[in-house]
């Protein structure tokens, strides 16, 4: 008598669970969880004040972080559009390396920029091997609120990133055009020069660059 | 007993895949095709830019002129006005444009913003004094919806034609400038005496720049070609903006 009160009771609790389980809202999946991971990495190195003096070092910290969070092969590729087919595995090879270097001293500077405003996540989706990831950057004391996406794809077991849209603004589909205009009105060759003297300008470390935040 | 067990399992394989379902119905629409197609390999990123030079040239020129001009007075505003003074400043400009907002969300058939535009109006310029503050977006959690004419055409399905890049007001096309110029029918600053109206125009370029200062310099320092880049950006953003 005893047991089959308390398999009763059992059986309503699971029931009721699993009816109205639903309802709970879900976990952050696993892209966003590592999108979190990578970036709670760069956002702890950024507020810790101990760190302040040691520029050049968290700068290099952060840009290793922005290295193993983006697919490069993938994004480089979409990025030459039309133009990577007639590349050669050498010149494949070489542009990735630069549109890394470029995009790693970009973002590197934006991260420092962005001190004293917050990264919300929003939601995700997923479908198959490719998710978006949305988030808001959030900055109290100016009330504004920046929506960015992150497209990332799954290799293996990671999800790397392989765009990002800030309010819609496609970073990879921007380069894209630019990349596109110049190999078109002048060379290939000529966008190559180009990447790499970019290389030489704005050190990361630039005082300049972190005199402008505020 | 068993039947019970059976029950239960029923349930639970049903409660199951329910809850999956709930988990996949997304508000938003699922991930752009164009992400698994090959389009990015087959499709060009061409953009039809008859007016180029002249672009690049009024590029040129706002360049300098943000470097030589805005850039050092908003520096200098920047140090006599703290922060919060010149959020103030924005919240109050943004404000006194909500005639626009609410006339396009009009055009497009958006009521629902309308309530909304008006509910913020009236706390903003009432215990926002006169839209200094912006209560109604902090306290009541009303988000501003940003509808110019410009994006009033593009909903009807008027395309950008061709990107225009104008002196002073920096990146556009010819949907837009048409918005523009409409906008002025429906913005109160342009109802006030001319010198009131470029005094106001005036704060607010160098109330916006001092609050955004650095933001150029960047973005410039990750193009390759600024021009396109802002083209492009531009481009993108009013497409995402006419969308929403």
């Amino acid at each position: 008598m005893y047991l089959r009160n308390k398999r009763q009771l059992l059986a309503f609790v699971i029931i009721v669970f699993l009816t109205f389980g639903w309802i709970i809202p879900v976990r952050a999946g696993v892209p966003t969880e590592q999108l979190k991971e990578k970036i709670d990495a760069i956002r702890k190195i950024l507020d810790d004040p101990s760190l302040k003096d040691m520029k050049p070092a968290r700068m290099e910290f952060i840009m290793n972080v922005i290295e193993s969070m983006v697919d490069w092969p993938e994004a480089t590729r979409r990025a030459l559009g039309v133009h990577w087919k007639k590349r050669t595995p050498q010149e494949r090879e070489e542009f990735i390396a630069l549109f890394k270097d470029l995009l790693k001293k970009t973002y590197s500077d934006k991260m420092d920029l962005h001190t004293g405003e917050e990264i919300v996540f929003d939601s995700e989706k997923i479908d198959e091997d490719y998710a978006v990831v949305k988030a808001k950057i959030i900055n109290k004391k100016k009330g504004t609120d920046i929506a960015v996406d992150f497209r990332t794809l799954k290799e293996g077991d990671k999800w790397l990133t392989y765009d990002i849209s800030v309010e819609g603004i496609s970073v990879l589909n921007n380069y894209r055009v630019q990349f596109d205009e110049i190999i078109v009105s002048s060379s290939y060759e000529e966008l190559v020069k180009k990447m790499k003297n970019k290389q030489g300008i704005g050190s990361p470390a630039s005082p300049k660059t972190s005199k402008e935040s505020k | 007993m068993k039947r019970i067990t059976f029950l239960l399992s029923v349930l639970a394989v049903f409660a199951v895949l329910s809850h999956d379902r709930a988990a996949l119905a997304q508000p938003w629409a699922g991930i752009n095709q164009e992400d698994r197609s090959s389009e990015y390999a087959e499709e060009t990123a061409h953009v039809a830019d008859p007016l180029k030079s002249f672009n690049r040239a009024m590029f040129q020129f706002n360049d300098k002129l943000y470097y030589y001009v805005l850039k050092p007075v908003a520096k200098g505003y920047k140090a006599v006005f703290p922060e919060p003074v010149r959020v103030s400043v924005r919240n109050a400009l943004s404000n006194a444009r909500m005639p626009v907002r609410v006339v396009n969300c009009v055009l497009q058939g958006k009521f629902c913003h309308t309530a909304n535009e008006l509910a913020r109006f009236a706390v903003n310029t009432t215990f926002g004094i006169a839209g200094l503050f912006d209560p109604a977006k902090s306290y009541l959690k009303i988000e501003k919806h940003d509808e110019d004419f410009g994006q009033t055409l593009g909903f009807y399905g008027m395309k950008e034609i061709i990107p225009i890049t104008w002196p002073i007001l920096g990146p556009s096309n010819v949907r837009d400038t048409i918005g523009l110029a409409g906008d002025t029918f429906t913005d109160p600053v342009l109802y006030v005496e001319p010198i009131v109206t470029s005094g106001i125009a005036t704060l607010n370029v160098l109330n916006e720049t001092s609050l955004t200062l650095g933001d150029y310099e960047k973005f410039k320092e990750s193009a390759i070609d600024p021009y396109i880049s802002l083209r492009e950006a531009y481009s993108q953003y009013r497409r995402n903006q006419i969308k929403e």
